[in-house]
């Protein structure tokens, strides 16, 4: 890694056009979504495996909604992104916190960060271990982000 | 990080038969569908092959989840004025209570009905078989 990829964190965000158009200015970043970990704008880390992952859903999305694939590229100084007030969630409180924040509340913590949740039938929410660790940025913590890349993805040849 | 990308797989394929029970449910009491219209709607929008993969980011998510876009009438859709994210999330909230990530498959639907009515009645619309 040069130095000044040192420098930056960086992070994926899988979606569609049809969630996220220029029409209603949504070139930046709303944090409208909801998931494991309340309100707030979730992200993969931007490498092989969160930009796969954030396809994933993003192919999810599109068969539901329509429009086409596409990959919001963050990124935020490492220096910033380390002083993010901050929540790490673990596999043990997984449940808790989902249960606490499902409601798309906020948590109160600029980024947390750990695994992504699935329903079991027993009723519990449980890591899917398929999955890299998501990181939901929220209130100062989307602030801080800065839009690297929005990339169009064509399936074709993939 | 942690990262532990091979590790057994831990839901059951039986996932699979309670998402569409819940479907079968919810969609017959507020769009009047029957079980085939469901699997028909459920393989055009790819969320049968999704079901098939224990595995599938598509389980991060209920059957409610999935389900709440359809629940929204083509014509509110086609309307650029109206937030379709923000009515979208208005209708899954009206679902979020206790039983929200966990839905018995013999839930009775009929207050969730009136429920999403009144919302879709904010925007001048309602389900199929409305009766006011």
């Amino acid at each position: 890694m040069s130095n000044q990829e040192a420098d930056w964190k960086y992070f994926v965000h899988g979606t569609t056009t049809s969630l996220w158009h220029p029409d209603k200015s949504h070139w930046k970043i709303l944090g409208q979504g909801g998931g494991d970990f309340g309100a707030g704008f979730y992200t993969f880390e931007d490498d092989k495996w969160g930009r796969e992952s954030a396809l994933e859903w993003a192919k999810l999305k599109m068969k539901d909604r329509g429009g086409h694939l596409l990959l919001v590229h963050v990124r935020i100084s490492a220096q910033e992104f380390s002083s993010l007030k901050r929540k790490e969630i673990t596999e043990q409180t997984l449940d808790r916190i989902y249960k606490k924040l499902y409601k798309r509340v906020s948590s109160g913590y600029e980024l947390v960060f750990g695994p992504v949740g699935k329903n079991s039938l027993e009723g519990k929410r449980v890591p899917n271990k398929s999955l890299p660790y998501q990181y939901k940025f929220e209130g100062g913590g989307i602030m801080k982000l800065e839009i690297r890349i929005l990339e169009l993805v064509n399936l074709e040849g993939k | 990080m942690q990262k532990y990308k091979n590790e057994p797989k831990e839901i059951k394929l039986s996932n699979k038969n309670y998402y569409l029970a819940i479907w079968n449910g919810l969609f017959k009491e507020l769009l009047g569908w029957s079980e085939m219209q469901v699997l028909e709607w459920a393989k055009t929008t790819g969320k049968l092959e999704a079901l098939d993969d224990p595995d599938n980011i598509f389980y991060h998510e209920n059957p409610i989840y999935w389900a709440t876009y359809t629940l929204i009438p083509d014509v509110l859709k086609k309307d650029e004025t109206i937030d379709i994210v923000e009515l979208e999330q208005s209708i899954l909230v009206a679902f979020k209570n206790k039983y929200y990530y966990n839905f018995p498959e013999n839930t009775d639907w009929r207050p969730y009905r009136a429920k999403i009515e009144q919302i879709l009645g904010e925007y001048g619309e309602h389900l199929p078989g409305h009766s006011a």
